[in-house]
């Protein structure tokens, strides 16, 4: 019997999605160089405000571990976990609701021993996984959603959301809507469905805006007036010099004041003396823009577009329909954080306390992130096992035996390229001498073998007068 | 084979489309999120970086202090003085609830009434509510004391030292010296006060006004990097103040008070003027008003029963009041007649109490007429038929074209005060100008013996006196005599700088003075009351109509409603061999020249050459019998 060791698949790495994970390291770095800047803050006090950078680093540690744990297991588990999950996370909402901490006006923490997290964050992911089990449920995948095996998704997405608004946090509740609506954008839907979903979208919004709807939901204190206000100041920041319209002034001062080029590291006086609200956390795009300036600013969006079309290229190539649906709710997960704070700073979005992934500042968030991440990677790892034929579709993994240690694994990097279909080197049929013209020197067999025609004589006068240089008047006097 | 060919599966099992879409959601929300970044950073950086840098820069001026204006002797006539403002952060302050509460806390501990203080809370113009304002300007040291012992209950509030002005007398020479104010939205718009900003003060009248680039300096400069709470962090640059430069003027200090004393709060203006150079030495105007009332911003109430006061105290009616000047003109008229060669001193003319021209009778002040007379008799008697028969025989444009040239008659000369107006030269294009109507000859002859159109100040009569007592020389009449940096070191005098030089006959001329001498000192002269003992004086009356209404005509001075009744004119020379003082009083509505203003000029040449003698050697003031206390007049 084989020794039992550590080994991992060879084909789990074949099918690993190294830009995936590399954009995100790349974009937690970045956050940790804006956060170091941000932390130097005016200097004095360095000594002090060093601890949320280390506080910040050590739970990217904690983070790439984490993500690596979350590569090792077959995701299939959790669609089998699926209810215990949401359980836990319904658990730990009700927690907060009974016993959690509060802090301006709004009860979202929870406490255990010195660790103080918001459990809403988990529960993104875990609603993500909860509702894509659901649908991957074979009769759902192969009917599509009617009005009765809608309801359950519905209320699953409904309890958090509930307890979440009533923390009160209206961000994060919306961002939960933002975050599944991918999920049951992609489950077939039935006729019935969209017209009843569509009657009640009409419904609410007639008695929202006509019918006094808002003004009953303030009274009852299921919204709250701050919040509207939230919301409507954002029509004209200008006009309010000292909340929320201030904050979205110095924002865009800071992107603005940034320019091509920015203005250097830890040169960035928006955030540097105080003007910019929030830089380490909600504004963190504003400081990094102020100081990177649009080219900075992009690559950090090059990143995150690098890591969306990876993420897509994992969901398109997913055989398993659980597979796909998770990897596709983490990746809307982090493209709304994303795209939500990145308007919310440069003032076309109301401010809602919502991170920028990887970059802000916050352990839980991050955690949560780039767990997220590595399950998306997990998915793409394994597709394998739902091949149609994997010999075909990775051919040289099948050559060199299927189990290695990791040890053996490392010169595979050599393979880190994306997997080309058309590479001459797994399929010879694509071998052309003249693309690659040096190969002629490596190879010994083929190339040798190869016939090369001889050129054709060159036939002077036919040439010079397809060039037009001579009419043939010209050689018959 | 082709039938049991299954149609290739697509590798994302059927979803084409729906990634498709979400590609094109991808795409759109970064294309909106980097065409949002080109927006803020690229298209409008300029303006972002230049917000983001007047966030966290503050430019603070450091006041300077304002130069000091002295008298000939180098006595101070103005000097600075600190005071404590109390400024306000709006921002820190609050709610109008609180505003109250503050200004009445403020008001109880300082013992001022609130609701001033709130009132002039809400009037603070700070730039932003961030920005503090001041709030109250005239703190003294015991309030600061108050003040700081209750530092933490008044939050917002911050105490702020200040250079004030402080004249030696609030009323020495209020009209010369001038007062400060607040710089207004025009001047700063005018471009003339480079560096200034709004709030700041500048000279509004007088001295203070006119030399205000010199006396004003150069404020400093403190570039600093501050944080989002208005911290300071660190000082970028720093430019330091220049003091003002001091003036010094050519008054001299116990002549001014002198006249003014003699004034008392009689309409009038006194010029007291050295001919040979023609630095004035005392420029009087009253009624005046008190230079104390100006200093930190008058109040309204004040300005107000100023403004509406009847016989106006703001105006400079030495520089810039305008009367017709009456027989003194008679000494404008002979020189230009003599050097226009229309009469030698020994020409020879009729009085007989009327000078018929068509079919109007001018009369002489003497209805019985003077006889026959030349131009000392002319002069010392002031016969009006005499010089009704110069003017008709020069006509207006010669007269005009002489007084102005030879006299600055019609024109400013440019004293050093913004307040100096031109007077009246009449000539036949004026009167085109003015009136549409060609000029008729029988207008010429009140002209000619300073009635009629003509219009000068007591500064220009001074002039054509001066130019009498110098041998003809018009130079440029100055208050200015030296103007010296901070530290003491001259930086510029003012040198006399002559406009014209008469170039009449001096026995011509010599008969003039001795006209006007013997208009002191003969017997018939009319402006005997103005002899002083030991010196010889020469002089001129004058008695300025200001209506010519007939039923007036055999009324007596008191007799008339104020408004109606004469100017009372004096200007004269001493001593007559070599003059070195010329005076000219006016008196306003007063009555007789020779009765009413010669004494006060006479008084005014004793003091000049007795040195002991000062305003308190003068009785104080009296009002004058006929004006009731309170009196408006029906002016």
């Amino acid at each position: 019997m084989r020794k039992k060791r550590f080994s991992l698949d060879r084909r789990l790495l074949e099918n690993f999605s190294w830009p995936l994970m590399l954009s995100m390291v790349a974009l937690v770095a970045c956050g940790l160089i804006n956060l170091y800047s941000v932390s130097l803050g005016t200097g004095g006090q360095g000594a002090e405000s060093m601890e949320e950078f280390t506080k910040q680093l050590s739970f990217f540690g904690m983070g790439v571990l984490l993500s690596v744990m979350a590569l090792f297991f077959d995701y299939g588990i959790l669609k089998k976990l699926a209810i215990a999950i949401f359980v836990v996370g319904v658990g730990m909402l009700l927690l907060v609701k009974v016993m959690g901490h509060t802090a301006g006006g709004a009860t979202r923490w929870l406490s255990i021993g010195p660790v103080r997290f918001q459990p809403s964050e988990f529960v993104k992911p875990m609603l993500v996984i909860v509702l894509a089990a659901y649908f991957s449920r074979k009769e759902i995948a192969k009917k599509g959603l009617t009005i009765l095996t809608f309801l359950p998704p519905l209320a699953f997405v409904a309890i958090p959301f509930g307890f979440i608004i009533m923390q009160p946090d209206l961000g994060t509740s919306g961002l939960l809507l933002f975050t599944v609506s991918p999920l049951f954008l992609f489950v077939r839907l039935r006729k019935s469905l969209i017209i009843t979903a569509a009657a009640l979208v009409v419904g609410s919004v007639v008695w929202l805006g006509f019918l006094g709807g808002l003004g009953y939901l303030q009274e009852k204190e299921i919204i709250h007036g701050y919040q509207l206000e939230r919301v409507f100041t954002h029509k004209n920041p200008e006009e309010d010099h000292t909340g929320k319209g201030w904050q979205i002034i110095q924002s865009k001062s800071a992107i603005g004041s940034g320019q091509i080029l920015g203005r250097g590291f830890h040169g960035g006086t928006q955030q540097k003396y105080g003007f910019l609200p929030a830089p380490k956390t909600d504004f963190a795009f504003s400081a990094l823009a102020e100081e990177w300036g649009f080219l900075g600013a992009s690559v950090i969006l090059a990143l995150f577009y690098c890591l969306f079309c990876s993420a897509f290229a994992i969901i398109r190539r997913s055989k398993d329909t659980f597979g796909k649906l998770l990897a596709l709710g983490l990746t809307s997960l982090v493209f709304w954080q994303m795209l939500i704070n990145v308007l919310m700073v440069t003032g076309l979005f109301p401010v809602v306390g919502i991170p920028l992934p990887f970059v802000s500042y916050g352990g839980t968030s991050l955690l949560v992130t780039m767990v997220s991440v590595a399950l998306i990677a997990n998915v793409g790892m394994r597709r394998y096992l739902f091949q149609d034929d994997p010999v075909i579709e990775n051919p040289n993994v099948w050559q060199k035996g299927q189990v290695v240690t990791v040890r053996e694994c490392i010169p595979l990097t050599r393979k880190l390229k994306p997997f080309d279909p058309a590479d001459p080197d797994i399929f010879p049929e694509y071998r052309l001498p003249h693309t690659k013209p040096w190969l002629k020197y490596m190879r010994r067999s083929s190339i040798q073998d190869t016939h090369i025609p001889d050129p054709e004589p060159f036939p002077f006068a036919s040439a010079e007068r397809r060039r037009g240089h001579l009419r043939p008047d010209d050689f018959h006097g | 084979m082709a039938w049991d060919e299954t149609p290739k599966e697509p590798e994302d099992g059927g979803d084409g489309r729906r990634y498709f879409w979400i590609h094109v959601i991808l795409l759109v929300a970064f294309v909106v999120i980097v065409g949002r970044l080109w927006i803020l950073q690229v298209a409008m950086g300029d303006e972002f970086l230049r917000k983001s840098e007047t966030n966290h820069t503050r430019l603070t001026q450091i006041p300077t202090t304002r130069g000091l204006i002295k008298d000939r002797d180098g006595r101070v006539l103005v000097d600075n003085s600190v005071s404590y403002e109390l400024l306000v952060t709006p921002k820190e302050v609050g709610e109008p609830a609180a505003q109250e509460d503050l200004s009445r806390r403020l008001g109880a501990l300082l013992s001022r009434d609130p609701a001033e203080l709130l009132r002039r809370f809400h009037a603070l113009r700070s730039k932003s509510l961030y920005e503090p304002g001041v709030w109250i300007n005239d703190l003294t040291r015991a309030d600061i004391a108050l003040l700081e012992t209750r530092r933490l209950d008044f939050m917002g509030l911050a105490v702020r030292v200040n250079s004030m002005r402080k004249p030696l007398s609030g009323n020495f020479a209020p009209h010369v010296i001038g007062y400060l104010g607040e710089i207004s939205k025009a001047q700063l718009e005018s471009g003339r006060f480079p560096g200034l900003s709004p709030g700041d003060l500048i000279g509004q009248a007088g001295i203070e006004q006119s030399m205000d680039s010199v006396l004003q300096g150069e404020k400093g400069q403190v570039l600093m990097n501050v944080d989002s709470r208005g911290r300071l962090l660190e000082e970028l640059e720093k430019g330091f103040p220049t003091p003002g430069r001091n003036v010094t003027l050519t008054l001299d200090s116990r002549m001014q008070r002198v006249a003014q004393a003699l004034l008392a709060e009689r309409a009038g203006a006194i010029v007291v003027m050295d001919p040979n150079n023609f630095e004035i030495l005392a420029l009087a105007s009253s009624p005046y008003f008190n230079l104390d009332d100006f200093t930190g911003g008058v109040s309204r109430e004040r300005w107000r029963s100023l403004m509406e006061d009847p016989f106006h105290p703001m105006e400079n009616r030495a520089v810039g009041g305008q009367y017709p000047p009456g027989s003194t003109f008679k000494i404008a008229m002979s020189i230009s007649a003599l050097s226009e060669g229309v009469i030698t001193p020994e020409t020879v003319f009729h009085c007989g109490g009327a000078l018929r021209m068509g079919d109007h009778l001018f009369g002489c002040w003497n209805r019985r007429g003077h006889g026959s007379l030349s131009l000392h008799r002319s002069l010392k008697e002031s016969c009006d038929v005499y010089y009704y028969e110069v003017g008709r025989r020069m006509g207006v444009d010669r007269i005009a074209k002489n007084v102005r040239r030879f006299f600055g008659l019609g024109r400013t000369l440019g004293v050093d005060l913004q307040t100096e107006r031109p007077g009246l030269v009449p000539d036949q294009d004026w009167k085109m100008r003015r009136f549409k109507a060609p000029w008729n000859a029988g207008e010429t002859l009140p002209v000619s013996i300073g009635q009629g159109y003509l219009l000068a100040t007591p500064l220009q009569v001074a002039q054509y006196t001066a130019v009498a007592a110098n041998g003809g020389t018009l130079m440029r009449p100055h208050l200015v005599m030296e103007i010296s940096d901070f530290e003491g070191r001259l930086t510029s005098r003012v040198d006399k700088e002559i406009i014209n030089q008469l170039g009449l006959n001096p026995d011509y001329l010599d008969k003039v003075r001795k006209g006007m001498e013997g208009v002191v000192n003969d017997p018939g002269g009319t402006g005997r009351r103005a002899q002083v003992a030991g010196v010889r004086v020469a002089g001129k009356t004058g008695t300025s109509q200001v209506v010519s209404l007939k039923r007036f005509q055999g009324y007596t001075t008191a007799g008339r409603p104020y408004k109606f009744r004469d100017h009372a004119w004096y200007t004269a020379y001493a001593p007559a061999e070599n003059p070195e003082v010329v005076v000219t009083v006016l008196l306003e509505h007063t009555g007789g020249g020779g009765t009413n203003a010669g004494p006060i000029a006479g008084k005014v040449l004793a003091a000049w050459f007795d040195k002991g003698v000062d305003a308190q050697s003068f009785p104080p003031f009296q009002v004058q019998p006929d004006k009731p206390v309170g009196w408006k007049g029906d002016l």
